[in-house]
């Protein structure tokens, strides 16, 4: 896994929102992040199952060669995964990496 | 304890049909499209789960709790709910005495759960990944775990029959499984502490 270089939040949430639908089983169901809020829960906009959840956080580590730690996952799902709370924790973990 | 896995279309998702307290949550949890329709779904598939097999309790309602597990409020009774697209499953033990846990998983799955389970389980894939996962997905429910609890877990799975054994994530359990062609369902009980 090499490091990916420091993008701004924007970039990231943008490639966020094709991680998302492409770790999701329906994509149409999944179409609704692509314009969503930055901080709105996803699971109030598309069933964010933990299955997808997990498939995310794997996308995430492989696109942005970073290891995502149980501390750092459990605070961006606290009170609900948002864009903006997932974008943060990739760019803090790119910053220890 | 009684499980029904059915197809959630089967179950009427008019916002009508809540209760008070549940219209109210529904509208503090601001979903929208499908998500606020499963959510309606959801709590109705619950309320026929307490009519059908407690045919003599009175009026419930579905309280969501801070972990989103539903409470049944009104009659004596432990749910817990499962959906996946257009399935979802409901498990119902009469009492407060048992935690119960049920879990459906969409064979649609099974090519992203092995990466996951290898990432995120010590031993990786040790059985049909849909089983693996609603195996585990069992046990976090019903020992109250969010998905945190699996990153680098050492849990143990293995299959008999209709039986699905974990161990690694607390005390052993011994859950019972079916599948279907499109969907796995795991299930099971234990002692409240």
């Amino acid at each position: 896994m090499t490091a990916a270089p420091h993008v701004s939040t924007a970039a990231v949430v943008g490639q966020l929102r094709t991680l998302i639908v492409t770790a999701a089983p329906d994509p149409v169901q999944a179409a609704a992040v692509r314009g969503c809020p930055t901080d709105v829960p996803l699971d109030t906009v598309m069933p964010f199952s933990s299955v997808i959840a997990l498939g995310v956080i794997v996308a995430v580590e492989d696109r942005f060669g970073i290891v995502v730690t149980r501390h750092a996952m459990q605070t961006a799902f606290i009170g609900g995964a948002t864009l903006e709370k997932l974008a943060v924790m990739i760019q803090r973990l790119q910053g220890e990496s | 304890m009684n499980v029904r896995a059915d197809d959630l279309s089967a179950v009427p998702g008019d916002p009508r049909l809540l209760r008070l307290a549940e219209r109210r949550e529904l509208r503090a949890l601001r979903l929208r499209g499908p998500r606020r329709e499963e959510w309606i779904r959801g709590r109705v598939a619950i309320r026929h789960a307490v009519a059908r097999w407690l045919p003599r309790a009175s009026r419930c309602r579905v309280h969501t709790e801070p972990s989103g597990a539903p409470l049944v409020v009104g009659v004596d009774c432990s749910v817990s709910l499962s959906h996946d697209g257009r399935w979802f499953a409901v498990a119902l033990a009469p009492g407060r005495d048992l935690r119960i846990g049920v879990d459906l998983c969409r064979r649609v799955h099974a090519g992203r759960l092995a990466p996951i389970l290898r990432r995120f389980i010590k031993r990786g894939v040790q059985l049909d990944p849909v089983v693996q996962w609603a195996a585990l997905e069992c046990v976090l429910k019903l020992r109250g775990l969010g998905i945190a609890g699996l990153m680098g877990s050492d849990a143990r799975v293995r299959r008999a029959g209709r039986r699905v054994w974990v161990a690694g994530i607390g005390p052993d359990a011994s859950l019972r499984v079916i599948d279907r062609p499109e969907f796995v369902v795991v299930w099971g009980s234990e002692e409240r502490q």
